[in-house]
């Protein structure tokens, strides 16, 4: 299961240019609304289910990487920032 | 068409407190240099609602009097109002605003502004109860709609959390319907009870075609 593939779909961009350092401050179209859409289909997807403190501590893809890790959860996607921010 | 909103937005706010509303987005707003570091790696679209959003925020409090350039921001990521004031900022697709007042005369302000288009159903029953559902799906034509619903508990939030102090969910608050004359009542949980010594608040809504709007305001 790819992490940034469902975010990129809720937020309607492409999932190539999300790194886990991606948040609602450097991506377009992610407000209050969006992140909970977020939420939403990162459990659908996952089988999971957030907190409220949870889903206002994560302030990036990072953070909401680490907490499904915690939650028992395994990726296929590399964390790794896009091509174009390793130049 | 945004005029509508304005106008609509702007007759929910109510003296002492003012409003500041606007659907020309820029820049160039007046930024302290605490939130220009914050803002710079933001994407243009949020640097830009940011911006209008701080620019409006300034335009409300010179209207009260002061003599402010810019705001602050906190460590927690809101912003500082000066001393002596209290307001709430707002910003979505077409529309952005600011409402302020002087902690003396109001003790809680929140605004909201949310396109008005339907709520994911999904998201609608994450962030209400079933009354609540059962409320909007009642109806009582004044276009109460689950996105009201939800810029409803928007304001309340941005209205308590300075006397909250931390980040509270969705089910904190519930909506009690009670007519459509654009107000609304909401009962508070326990733990808001407890901070906030309100057992219930009261806001109000108008709807336009393109925006739902909300604002809670509690006088002294």
């Amino acid at each position: 299961m790819q992490l940034f593939q469902i975010i990129g779909g809720v937020l309607k961009i492409d999932p190539a240019t999300l790194s886990d350092q991606s948040n609602a401050l450097n991506t377009p179209n992610w407000n209050s609304l969006r992140h909970i859409e977020i939420m939403l289909a990162v459990e659908n997807a996952f089988g999971v289910r957030f907190s409220m403190p949870e889903m206002v501590s994560m302030q990036n893809i990072g953070d909401m990487r680490q907490l499904l890790i915690g939650k028992g959860v395994t990726f296929d996607d590399a964390a790794a920032p896009p091509a174009q921010m390793q130049a | 068409m945004s005029h509508r909103s304005i106008e609509a937005f702007k007759r929910l706010v109510r003296a002492p407190a003012v409003l500041v509303c606007t659907s020309e987005f820029s820049e160039d707003g007046p930024l302290s240099v605490r939130e220009l570091e914050y803002i710079a790696p933001a994407v243009v679209s949020r640097r830009s609602d940011f911006a209008t959003g701080r620019a409006c925020a300034v335009a409300a409090l010179r209207q009260l009097g002061t003599e402010v350039r810019s705001l602050e921001r906190s460590e927690g990521r809101q912003p500082v109002w000066p001393h002596g004031t209290l307001g709430s900022i707002t910003h979505c697709e077409g529309l952005c605003a600011a409402a302020a007042a002087w902690a003396g005369e109001v003790r809680f302000l929140g605004i909201d502004a949310e396109p008005n288009v339907p709520l994911k159903d999904k998201v609608l029953e994450r962030i209400s109860s079933r009354a609540e559902r059962d409320g909007i799906a009642a109806g009582d034509g004044s276009g109460f709609s689950g996105k009201t619903l939800f810029s409803a508990k928007e304001s309340i939030f941005k209205a308590l959390y300075p006397a909250v102090d931390a980040y509270f969910g969705f089910e904190e608050v519930e909506i009690l319907f009670s007519g459509g004359d654009g107000l609304f009542t909401a009962s508070l949980s326990a733990m808001l009870q407890d901070r906030t010594g309100l057992k219930e608040i009261e806001g109000r809504y108008a709807t336009t075609l393109e925006h739902t709007m909300t604002v809670v305001q509690v006088a002294r």
